[in-house]
């Protein structure tokens, strides 16, 4: 159940970035030959800010958001532990609030335009509580099956670290 | 103490930037130091949309926008900066007197909480600068305009031949340097500020739209304000906007003679032949009966 | 506020997460009168950027490259053209960089797709983990200099300055840095007697026939410029055009992407994207309060009176950035100093460009050095190599990198003469 979920969102962040690159390509490709699509970057800026939502939960899931470890590293197991404890507790508050504000600002504007596609700007803003919301979900889930020592850290230090 | 600030998306050295400070010094003086104004030019709060939503949530701002952002809020306040709405922009002190005018404003302030201090900071006529010198609207066709990047500039511009292409205006000058797009319209100190002139070479005074703005802030704040701290905001934000209009005109002036030294062409054309093509933009955008509502007033303005 | 947000990173909070809380505490002060939706309307309008579209095109393209043969002709040029010389893996690697950066915009993902497949082989022929690592990590500077460039293009779009003329500016640095790093490896080489590849240089029909197999790919660099000079697309768009490119080169040209791998770029695309920009949308926040509370001004007045020479403060404010930039990551470091370092030179009489360039280079090089760094974190994982031996290696090589800085303060020519020349002052 949960895997199939975990896979289709990254199905639908994969598609969300094809859609991005198109919507550039196509706007670029229309002006030049006069034919401009005036709604062309206006998707593209949509589709981005959903993938970059969705594919920062992806990352969650893994743990693997850049940090900074060389402190807990140097401390014992425990001390790990309580600095973890420290993160999550203000990253989990933190994505609350957040998403709570985003949701209150999507709903109470919705009457504002994205400009030439004349779409709803709440669809930009319903990406952040919509993010906000997914991650909650990814920092608990990992703590109930990792455990609080690798709630933000990857599985492995082995493995091929990403950009 | 009362914190409040002004936005506005032009730089700290445009004319309506310098009214704004100056129209700070005197509401902080006035209001005995009760009311603290800080000037943030440049778009330093967010764009103009944002800082609108800003302001419906509460914040103690004022944001300088054109009636094209507040119209998905009340449509009718769209025919402010519909094209060829009136001949000359003094016409404008006459609808903003006007009771649909008033209405408007507060029909708005009630559904969506913006309160529309004043419509008199006029930014300038809005003409063509195009590269292919452009004497008939047969000149347009083909021609990629950059516009503003709401539906009805967008409108205005295809109604009168040339193709619109929204861009941001940071965008232009290297787009048009580049050969990304043919021509851009605007007024002539905001032109001037991106140095328009020198990536276009042509200037064509279509007089399509008159750019007034107007100061917009939270009701809920407003209202929150003693009745003296409402009248030193409202006089002195009127007066500012007369002057900023005034330094306008003048600058645009100045910098026209600028342009034609630095070498632009400007070219003849029949502001009327323009005009015959944009009338089915208010159909567009359904502004029929607002035009209609509008129009005796327009009328009564004229000389 | 920026040390609550230092703070959280030393304790381990990831870097995006530290930024955000740090900023959405600045709302929740009291004695800020803007509302706390403020914050998540920076964070979302931060996203609506059209240049911004850059970054995760690039990220993209990157990883489209590996899959679509385009990586592989690369290599094969790079030996035949060094692999003669002393060192010869080791200055295959710096060419291989320098080829890669007319498509690719990424320091580390040049360093990641080096390391995974020249890490190995230099490590067989007897060069020591440490350099090998250092080097790998180090050429990755090449590849972020030469256009396209998404440091450039952050900061373009950041400070208002015209990405057409950073891109071009950013040539002459790209090679003198390949030619300065080559020219330090070549040294090395020499006192650890490292030996070449193959016995003899290329005769020209080698090196013709070696162009003509990759010629799609270096043609690349020719094509965006000439697209951007005459106006086929933006340079915002050329992330876009680079995506399409690899595609058409990798599925018509040299038939080598299938949809698998296709599938598994856009995968790890979407996982970068959702890391590095996450950190950028968040330092919107950030940088909405460094406005309000007016730092830029403040601090350009406070600098300007200090420095009566325009070479004294950009050497100045290179040693703040190298330090800076050896401790924070480098977008994290361009979002934020950006809208406050560009009013301050540019009040001081220097070209944006020319401190594009010098700013870029630190910054990207701060992310090949201890203590923190991506790239050599990146690239000692990968090569599972210590940092200490990392660091002793990287030496030489950060001598040579800062000497090429060093050049671009002094000779302001050479980074704006090409500029200058192809799109006038
Ligand atoms: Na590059
Ligand atoms: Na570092």
């Amino acid at each position: 159940m949960g895997k199939t979920f975990d896979r289709i969102e990254e199905i639908i962040a994969m598609i969300f970035l094809g859609g991005t690159v198109s919507a550039v390509i196509i706007g670029a490709v229309g002006r030049s030959v006069g034919h401009p699509v005036p709604a062309g970057n206006e998707i593209a800026q949509l589709l981005l800010i959903w993938t970059v939502m969705l594919g920062a939960d992806l990352v969650i899931r893994r743990g693997e958001h850049i940090r900074i470890s060389s402190l807990p590293d140097a401390l014992s197991p425990s001390g790990r532990r309580i600095l973890h404890l420290v993160c999550v507790a203000c990253i989990l508050a933190f994505l609350s609030y957040c998403g709570w504000l985003g949701w209150n600002l999507a709903m109470s504007n919705w009457a504002r335009e994205m400009g030439a596609s004349g779409l709803s700007y709440g669809w930009v803003t319903l990406a952040l509580p919509v993010g906000c919301v997914l991650m909650i979900i990814s920092l608990i889930r990992r703590i109930v099956l990792r455990g609080m020592l690798y709630a933000i850290e990857p599985d492995s230090r082995q493995g091929e670290q990403l950009l | 103490q009362v914190q409040f600030a002004l936005s506005t998306s032009q730089n700290a050295t445009d004319p309506l930037a310098i009214a704004m400070e100056e129209a700070a010094t005197r509401i902080e003086e006035r209001s005995n130091g009760e009311i603290d104004v800080t000037v943030y030019p440049s778009s330093q709060l967010g764009s103009d949309n944002d800082v609108l939503e800003q302001i419906r949530n509460g914040a103690a701002v004022a944001v300088l926008v054109d009636a094209g952002r507040l119209a998905p809020f009340q449509k009718e306040l769209g025919i402010l900066s519909a094209p060829y709405l009136v001949d000359d922009w003094k016409q404008y002190a006459a609808i903003t007197a006007s009771e649909p005018y008033k209405k408007w404003v507060e029909e708005l302030a009630s559904s969506t909480g913006l309160r529309l201090l004043n419509y008199n900071w006029f930014q300038g006529t809005r003409q063509m600068f195009t590269k292919a010198p452009v004497t008939k609207p047969a000149d347009l066709s083909g021609v990629r305009v950059r516009t503003i990047d709401a539906p009805g500039w967008l409108a205005t511009i295809n109604a009168m031949g040339a193709t619109a292409v929204p861009m941001a205006w940071s965008e232009v000058y290297s787009a048009l340097q580049l050969g990304a797009i043919d021509g851009a319209e605007a007024q002539l100190t905001g032109a001037y500020g991106i140095k328009l002139h020198e990536v276009t070479g042509n200037l064509a005074f279509t007089n399509h739209v008159q750019l007034l703005t107007g100061l917009t802030t939270s009701e809920a704040w407003f209202q929150g304000l003693t009745p003296e701290q409402q009248t030193i905001i409202s006089e002195e934000l009127q007066k500012a906007g007369d002057e900023a209009s005034a330094a306008t005109v003048a600058k645009g002036e100045q910098v026209l003679a600028d342009m034609k030294a630095a070498g632009i062409v400007v070219n003849e054309v029949n502001p009327e032949d323009f005009r015959a093509l944009t009338t089915g933009v208010y159909e567009q955008l359904g502004l029929e009966d607002a035009r209609a509502e509008l129009q005796p007033f327009i009328d009564a303005a004229k000389p | 506020m920026l040390c609550l947000a230092l703070g959280f990173m030393v304790i381990g909070m990831p870097v995006a997460f530290a930024i955000g809380v740090a900023s959405l505490t600045y709302f929740l002060l009291p004695t800020t009168f803007m509302p706390d939706a403020t914050a998540v309307q920076r964070i979302i309008a931060s996203s609506q950027s059209f240049p911004l579209l850059a970054v995760p095109l690039f990220i993209l393209v990157g990883h489209l490259m590996n899959g679509s043969g385009i990586t592989e002709r690369m290599m094969t040029l790079a030996s035949t053209c060094a692999g003669w010389m002393r060192g010869g893996l080791a200055q295959v690697s710096l060419l291989l960089s320098a080829l890669m950066g007319g498509i690719s915009g990424s320091a580390v993902a040049d360093a990641a797709m080096q390391s995974r497949i020249l890490g190995a082989p230099m490590i067989k022929e007897g060069y020591t983990k440490g350099f090998t690592a250092a080097l790998l990590s180090v050429g990755g500077l090449i590849t972020a200099t030469i256009p396209p460039s998404l440091g450039l293009i952050l900061y373009g779009f950041l400070g208002e300055v015209s990405i057409g003329r950073l891109f071009i500016a950013g040539i002459v640095p790209g090679v003198l840095l390949t030619i300065a790093l080559m020219t330090a490896t070549a040294w090395i080489a020499r006192s650890r007697d490292y030996k070449p590849v193959v016995e003899r240089a290329p005769t020209f029909r080698e090196v013709l026939s070696a162009i003509r197999t990759s010629f799609w790919a270096i043609l690349f660099p020719v094509w965006l410029i000439v697209g951007i000079r005459f106006g086929i697309f933006t340079p915002s768009e050329a992330g876009a055009f680079a995506v399409a490119y690899a595609l058409v080169v990798g599925l018509l040209i040299y038939r080598e992407l299938s949809l698998a791998s296709i599938v598994d770029a856009l995968v790890l695309s979407v996982r970068d994207i959702g890391m590095i920009m996450f950190i950028i949308l968040l330092s919107g926040a950030f940088g909405y309060v460094i406005t309000f509370e007016r730092v830029p001004q403040t601090l350009a007045q406070l600098t300007l009176g200090l420095f009566s020479s325009q070479t004294a403060l950009l050497f100045t404010i290179s040693v703040f950035l190298l330090l800076f930039g050896m401790l924070v990551e480098a977008t994290v470091i361009v979002m934020l100093l950006t809208p406050i370092l560009v009013p301050v030179i540019t009040a001081a009489g220097i070209d944006p460009v020319h401190f594009g360039l010098i700013m870029m280079t630190l910054v990207t090089f701060g992310g090949m050095t201890p203590p923190v760094g991506v790239s050599m974190f990146t690239v000692c994982g990968i090569l599972n190599c210590s940092y200490k031996e990392y660091t002793r290696e990287l030496i030489p090589l950060a001598a040579a990198v800062l000497a090429v800085v060093a050049v671009m303060i002094l000779f302001p020519d050479v980074v704006m003469f090409l500029p200058n020349l192809m799109m006038g002052r």
